[in-house]
Order: structure tokens, then C-alpha cells, then sequence
């Protein structure tokens, strides 16, 4: 008899605090209409920084190429003679295979290579996930 | 004339006595309209049915989201996503009707049709206010009954027929627990009935006019009837036959499209039902507060009902089946006797 | 077949249960032959979701291996990234900055209490009690919130480096830790009342599923699943790695080892890891997060094995070094596989809802299964 009680009790209890959550505001966000905001550390798409005079700041170093796991990163690179440095005539990231590790932002020895706080980029075609280097270079 | 704080089943009663005038002056012969009058009330009824299942829907949605600290459907139709169901029928009428391979194609098509009827046929005793009640027939409660045992045939017949093993255990699972469930179902009736002394719907709630069957000894029946009545309509912690996390959808798994709405819109119109039934025969029917429509005070009992199975849907984990058939053999029979018992003697002793 | 079954000349009946099932946990794929609905043989079928984990890590560099065992647990990459980092410190014997230590800590307990949050949630809807999933992935939600606020995804961490951590706390992160562990505590109160003590469930978990101490040990089972037998056998305190000797708590321990047991073990290990949480806060301290170590990571010849107490148990893995910038071999114990087999065992002469709980209750996923 008292094991009923005690059953009842339970179920009752437990039957309370879903009652308690039904009157208190819900917790989820309707998100096209609002937005949690995003740590400005989100490791996001990638973007190249210029430098102070404008021009493109990375040098052509490969690192990134190198120490991707995925090899999304690919770049071509000539050497400027009257500049006296190289840059990148191609730089192309394929997000359809970027895992967003964050290694080469870590590994780019000129910081130039960051990325943004963007986690909305769903496209219809494969095609517009590879960024080429006047998308990311902003 | 015709207040708006009169029932509507006065200005059922006074149509109904407009449509006699009206076909005496045309001399249209009785069965005309007789025809006509429940003709009328059939349509009202079943835009009244496909209506609560919407709104129970809907309600489900919005209830179970709450609870869950979520909001549940808020973009279909502006406010607060109230079309969200409409757009969801709207969606299963579209879609592509699969019948399995090596189904029993027979079986699997009408099983739908058998589970829904009944359910309707159901709502044709429910007294919704004074006067409105499709039939008031003296064997009211078991027409109910009746019918509510016919969706174990047809569950089972949608379980065997989709020639898959899920769909059986699932058919096979409320066979078994709706046969047992049944009669405590009935046995908690039985205290109103004994009470009261008369199956008619109409009786019994003319019967708790001052006090609502609910503060009396009736209260265990209550406990016992609402407890059947979730093992009855399937729902958690009864809902068994169809146990997601077991048996992918139990019985229905391979209905798509309009047939697997049947099937759902059955189990709303069903626990309607068994609501209704609990706010007749024990929270007093349309009785209530003078200034408030018999209707209104019905449909407010019910809802709460339904509200109060929602809750526990939500709430409670799922039983299982040997321990489902356990308690209701050796628990809940012993206690719908018990109550018997106390009520018989309570009658007694009244008298 | 039962004897039953052959004297009546009825048949078993064969279910595939999977590797499309709600409750299957991913892609696990059940054979079972059942006798009405009673489990006469079990057989798991796993493979589905293989991606050749060990070999991909043999073509990778031992940093870019951490990015890697993001996916083996994907739902507890902290620990993962921890066994990950282990072995080569060790071959390359760097000594990792005391805060770095710390940090490490604090995120892979509260990795454990979010990868248990998870277990709670879904074995609530297993047992079909859904509400509960949702509350769990609240308090979760806050768990990710903190990571990505210190290294910027919610999944896939990739936090921790061969001689410390990517990157720093930020400031609002040791109060945030603080203001979560505060307002965690109640709601495992709640958490109890709402599914552990609910009558439904406990008669639904008490006594399935049993596992005695010596099939325990027999099936090297690891993690929560043997400490529900009543064995307090834990990798942080059996062979203490990082700075886990350094902190107080218990190894919460069950008695029968049936499903309800190895439920409240984690129930009340979320506790415990809010404890190791609480005093790791204190001690950290300003200081270096990063050991001196050389660009191109190339650990000298050599073999090890490394483990940590992985949320679902011991995450062992087994490198091979040859000198070069890759390992020779790499072998990874998951915890999940492991348990997995004892599986097999259990659901004979069970009914198949009980099926779900006991698979729900050793607590595996398939990413780490099938890796």
C-alpha cells in the first residue's frame, strides 16, 4: 500500500516539473528571425587579410597547403621581382572538403589567414563551394 | 427568441421546431424530415470531428512544445503556426499512396476505413449540451464501447496486413493490450452506471446536476477509467502498439499518405472521445455555472481531460508489455472490482 | 530455438533491427531471431558507418591526427583530442604547462558531463519518455556554448596541441564554467525526479540487463559499464594521466549491474565531474599554455600506448613512431566497440523492448564503433 503511495508520489513529482517547464519561456531561439550570437572565435569560412597598403598581405608561403588534413587549400604563386616578394596569382579553398580544423589559420606565419564568424553558407551547387581567391580576400 | 447566453442545444431545439412548422405548412411527409434533421446534425458533427482533430493536433503540437521548453510550430499561417496542421493534411493528401510488396492489398486499404468509422460512430452518443446528442439511446455508453473495441480488429488488420514484422508485433502488442484494458474500462464505468441506474447518456448527466461524480466515491472509478482509458487510445505510457523507440511506428509503419492521416486522426478523435466520455460521466457533462453555455462547459471538461493525457504522454517513459499486461490484469481488474464493491455499498448505504 | 518452439513446429522469427531505427543509435545494425517477442539470439552488425579511421591517420601528421579523433566519439572530441595528444607528448617526453593541464581537464570533464547529458536525453526517449531529452540538451547547449566561446566550433573541437592547448580561456569563460556548474547541480535534482525515481522507469531498468563482475572483466568492459558491476576500476585513478592525481573525487559504483545501475553511474559521475570542474577552477593559474615545441612535430622512434577515461570508457590508442612526420601505425582502443560485444550476450531471453534499454544503457556511439 505505501509502495503506491510512494509510486503516486513519484509520478506525481515528476509530472509537476513538466508542468512547471510549460509555464516558463521556452529556451529555443526561432532562428531566421533571430540569431544566438557567435563567438567571435567561430571558426568559420576562411577569409585573407590585406595589409597596410592594401595589397594582399600572404606571401605565398604553402603553409596552409601544406598542413591542411584535407587538402582543400590549393595556390599558385609567382614571384614579384620589383616588390621583392611573391604573391598568389590563384588562391582556391574547397569548402565541400574543409572540416574547419583551424589549422591553417594557427600554422600562417603572417596572420593573414583568419576566419570569419560566417556558419551560413548552404549553397545549391557543390560548384560555389569552392571559394576562389577574389572571395576571399576581402 | 434566441439569446446568446442560451445553450446551443436551445437553439438546436428551437430549429429542429422551425423545420417541423416549416414542413407541416409544406406537408413534407415525417421521414423527410426526420431525414433532414439528422441529416443536419451528421454534417455539424463531422465538420465538428474534422475540426477537434485539427485543433487536438494543433494542441498536442503546442502542449508537448512547451513542455519541452520549445514553441513548436510558429511560421505556417502568422500567429503562432495555427495552420500548421491544415498544411500538414494538406500534405499527406498529396502524397504518394505506397501499399507494400506481398501486402494483403485488401486488408491494408480498408484497415484505415475500419479504424476511422467506429471513431465517429462514437461521437453519435456524446451528449454535447441539453439537447444535443445524435442519438439518445438507452444503451448509450455501450454503443461507445461497442464501437471503440472494433479499432483493435482494425489495428490488427493494418498490423498484419503490411507483410512486415514490425507491423505485426505492433498489431499483435494492442490486441493483447486493448482486450485487457477494456475491462477495467468498463468495470470503472460500471460504478456511474450503479449510481445513476440508467446507461443513457442523458441520465447520468442529469444525475450530477449538484454534485459531479468526481467528489465521490466515484473518484477511484475516475482514477481507474482515466488510466484504461490512455492504455485504450494508445497513448504513453500505453502507447505500446506503436512504441517509436521499438517498434519504428508499430502498426502503422508502412501507411503513408491519406491512410496513415486516418489512422492518426482516429487516434485524436479517440482520445476526444474517451475525454468526453470522462467529462460526462464523471466532471457532470454540460452541467455547469448558469451564465455559462452547456457547451462551453462541456468542451472545457474535455479539453482538460485531453490536457491531462497530453501531460502524461509527455512526462512518462513507456511500459513494457509483459509489465503493461501485469498491471492491468493484476493491479487494475482487482481495484475496477474493488471499486464495484465500494459503490454497491455506497449505494446501499445512500439509500 | 526453445523447446517450445520445436515440439509446436512453429518458426523463429528473424528481425533486422537497423541500421535504419530510431533507437538504434546511429547505424547499428541487430539481427535478431526472436520467439514471439522474447530474443532467442542477438547479433550486431557493425561496419556502417567505417571510415577507416587508423589507416587515414597513418597518411596524416600528428597534429592534423587531432583533427582527426574529433570524429572517433564525436560527441565527446575533448577526451578524444586528450588520448590523441598523450602518446606523442610522451615519445617526445614535453612537459606541458601546468595551466594548459588544467584546461585540459576542465574540458574533458565537462565534456564527460555533456557527452552523459546526451546519454540521459536519449535513453529517456529509448525508454520513451521524451521531455527529458530536451532538458538534458539545454544544459548541454550551454556545455557548447563554453567550448565555442574558447576554440570556436561546437563539435569538432580540435582544441587541444602536442604540448598544451590551441588556444587561451577567453575572459568570460571561468565565470561562465562557474555560473553553469551552479546552475547544474539543481537540475540533476530535477533530472532524478523527472526519469531516475519515476516507477515506469525504474521497472523498465531495474534488473534487465545484468552483468555480473566476472563477465564484466570477461568482456573487458571499461568506463561506467563496469563500475555498474560494482568494479571501481577508472583510469584517472587506476593510472592517473595528466594531473588527475592531483584532485579529490570518487568513482561512483553500482551494485547489480543492470540498466538503472549503469544509469545512475553516469547520473552520478556528472556530479563527481562537476566537482573535478570546480576544483581545477581553482587551481588554474596564469601561465603558459603552450610547451616549447618544434613546428614540425617528428617524435623519435618508438612505440606507446596511451589511455584516458573517455566518457563511455577507457580511449586507448596505440602509435607507432618511425621518426618521420606521420606515425608508422596507429591504433585506437574505442571504448564503444568494446562494450559493444557484450551486447550479444545480454539481449538473449530478453523481450525486445528491452532491446533499446539495454543497448540505450551501454551507451555507445557508432562513430567510435565503427571509427
Amino acid at each position: 500500500m505505501t509502495k503506491i503511495f510512494k509510486y503516486t508520489w513519484a509520478i506525481l513529482k515528476g509530472m509537476g516539473i513538466t508542468l512547471k517547464y510549460f509555464f516558463i519561456k521556452p529556451v529555443t531561439v526561432q532562428y531566421p528571425k533571430e540569431k544566438i550570437k557567435i563567438s567571435p572565435r567561430w571558426r568559420g569560412t576562411l577569409k585573407q587579410l590585406k595589409n597596410e597598403k592594401g595589397e594582399e598581405a600572404c606571401d605565398g608561403c604553402r603553409i596552409c597547403e601544406k598542413i591542411c588534413p584535407v587538402n582543400c587549400i590549393s595556390m599558385e604563386v609567382y614571384k614579384d621581382e620589383k616588390k621583392n616578394r611573391r604573391f598568389t596569382s590563384s588562391y582556391t579553398v574547397n569548402f565541400g572538403r574543409c572540416m574547419f580544423c583551424g589549422l591553417c589559420v594557427e600554422a600562417c606565419p603572417k596572420k593573414c589567414l583568419v576566419h570569419t564568424t560566417d556558419f551560413e553558407f548552404c549553397t545549391y551547387e557543390r560548384e560555389s563551394l569552392i571559394l576562389t581567391k577574389d572571395k576571399i580576400l576581402r | 427568441m434566441i439569446y446568446a447566453s442560451q445553450s446551443l442545444g436551445d437553439l438546436w431545439v428551437w430549429l429542429l421546431e422551425r423545420l417541423a412548422e416549416f414542413c407541416g405548412w409544406l406537408g413534407i411527409p415525417e421521414v423527410i424530415r426526420y431525414s433532414v434533421e439528422k441529416g443536419a446534425y451528421a454534417i455539424g458533427l463531422l465538420v465538428f470531428i474534422s475540426l477537434t482533430a485539427l485543433v487536438l493536433i494543433y494542441m498536442e503540437r503546442k502542449v508537448s512544445a512547451h513542455m519541452q521548453l520549445r514553441y513548436g510550430p510558429m511560421w505556417t499561417g502568422g500567429w503562432h503556426g495555427w495552420s500548421q496542421t491544415i498544411a500538414d493534411m494538406i500534405k499527406l493528401l498529396l502524397k504518394e499512396d505506397v501499399i507494400p510488396d506481398k501486402a494483403d492489398r485488401w486488408v491494408h486499404r480498408v484497415a484505415p476505413i475500419v479504424v476511422f468509422v467506429p471513431s465517429l460512430l462514437g461521437f453519435l452518443v456524446i451528449p454535447f449540451d441539453k439537447h444535443l446528442i445524435g442519438a439518445d439511446l438507452n444503451v448509450g455508453i455501450l454503443i461507445i464501447f461497442g464501437f471503440s473495441s472494433i479499432a483493435v480488429l482494425s489495428i490488427f488488420m493494418g498490423g498484419w496486413a503490411s507483410n512486415n514484422k514490425y507491423t505485426l508485433l505492433g498489431g499483435l502488442r494492442s490486441a493483447a493490450q486493448m482486450i485487457s484494458y477494456e475491462l477495467p474500462l468498463v468495470l470503472s464505468v460500471l460504478g456511474v452506471i450503479m449510481t445513476v441506474g440508467s446507461l443513457k447518456m442523458s441520465d447520468i448527466v442529469m444525475a450530477q446536476k449538484d454534485v459531479w461524480f468526481l467528489f465521490t466515491p466515484n473518484f477511484l472509478g475516475f482514477i481507474i477509467y482515466i488510466i484504461a482509458g490512455t492504455a485504450e487510445v494508445n497513448r504513453t505510457p500505453f502507447d505500446i502498439p506503436e512504441a517509436e523507440s521499438e517498434l519504428v511506428s508499430g502498426y502503422n509503419t508502412e501507411y503513408s499518405g491519406l491512410k496513415y492521416g486516418f489512422f492518426m486522426l482516429s487516434e485524436f478523435t479517440n482520445t476526444f472521445i474517451i475525454s468526453a466520455i470522462a467529462a460526462t460521466f464523471f466532471m457532470g457533462g454540460w452541467n455547469g455555472p448558469s451564465w455559462l453555455p452547456g457547451i462551453v462547459s462541456f468542451l472545457g471538461k474535455t479539453y482538460l481531460i485531453v490536457f491531462l493525457l497530453m501531460w502524461f504522454r509527455w512526462t512518462f517513459p513507456r511500459f513494457r508489455v509483459d509489465r503493461l499486461m501485469d498491471f492491468g490484469w493484476k493491479f487494475l481488474l482487482p481495484l475496477s472490482f474493488f471499486n464495484i464493491l465500494m459503490i454497491a455499498v455506497w449505494v446501499l448505504v445512500k439509500k | 530455438m526453445t523447446e517450445t518452439l520445436k515440439n509446436t513446429g512453429f518458426e523463429e522469427m528473424t528481425l533486422n533491427m537497423g541500421p535504419q531505427h530510431p533507437s538504434t543509435h546511429g547505424v547499428l545494425h541487430l539481427l535478431l531471431k526472436m520467439d514471439g517477442e522474447v530474443i532467442t539470439e542477438a547479433r550486431p552488425d557493425i561496419g556502417y558507418l567505417h571510415r577507416g579511421m587508423e589507416k587515414l591517420a597513418e597518411k596524416r601528421t600528428w597534429g592534423a591526427n587531432i583533427a582527426l579523433s574529433d570524429r572517433w566519439d564525436y560527441i565527446a572530441s575533448m577526451s578524444n583530442n586528450f588520448a590523441a595528444v598523450l602518446g606523442p607528448e610522451k615519445l617526445m617526453n614535453i612537459a606541458v604547462p601546468k595551466r594548459a593541464e588544467y584546461i585540459r581537464i576542465i574540458m574533458a570533464e565537462l565534456n564527460r558531463i555533456a557527452s552523459h547529458l546526451i546519454f540521459f536525453g536519449t535513453y529517456g526517449i529509448d525508454i520513451g519518455a521524451f521531455t527529458p531529452f530536451f532538458y538534458a540538451f539545454r544544459e548541454r547547449e550551454m556545455i557548447l556554448d563554453l567550448y565555442e566561446s574558447v576554440c570556436g566550433a561546437r563539435l569538432t573541437y580540435n582544441y587541444f596541441r602536442i604540448g598544451g592547448v590551441s588556444a587561451d580561456l577567453p575572459e568570460e569563460f571561468v565565470p561562465g564554467v562557474k555560473a553553469f556548474i551552479k546552475y547544474f547541480r539543481p537540475k540533476l535534482k530535477e533530472y532524478d525526479t523527472l526519469l531516475s525515481t519515476n516507477p515506469i522507469f525504474m521497472d523498465r531498468t531495474v534488473g534487465v540487463g545484468a552483468i555480473s563482475k566476472e563477465e564484466a572483466v570477461d568482456w573487458a568492459l571499461s568506463g561506467p559499464n563496469i563500475r555498474a558491476s560494482g568494479i571501481s576500476f577508472d583510469i584517472r585513478k587506476e593510472d592517473p594521466y595528466s594531473v588527475y592525481s592531483e584532485f579529490d573525487f570518487n568513482i561512483p559504483t553500482g551494485k547489480n549491474g543492470d540498466c538503472w545501475d549503469r544509469y545512475m553511474v553516469r547520473m552520478n559521475e556528472m556530479s563527481e565531474s562537476a566537482r573535478i570542474i570546480e576544483q581545477a577552477l581553482e587551481k588554474l593559474e596564469p601561465g603558459d599554455i603552450m610547451a616549447k615545441v618544434a613546428k614540425v612535430i617528428r617524435p623519435p622512434a618508438g612505440e606507446i600506448y596511451t589511455h584516458v577515461e573517455a566518457p563511455k570508457g577507457e580511449l586507448g590508442v596505440y602509435c607507432i613512431s618511425d621518426g618521420s612526420t606521420m606515425p608508422y601505425r596507429y591504433k585506437v582502443r574505442g571504448p564503444s566497440f568494446v562494450n559493444l560485444a557484450i551486447l550479444q550476450k545480454m539481449l538473449r531471453g530478453l523481450k525486445i523492448a528491452d532491446v533499446v534499454a539495454v543497448l540505450g544503457s551501454i551507451d555507445i556511439v557508432l562513430g567510435e564503433v565503427d571509427r
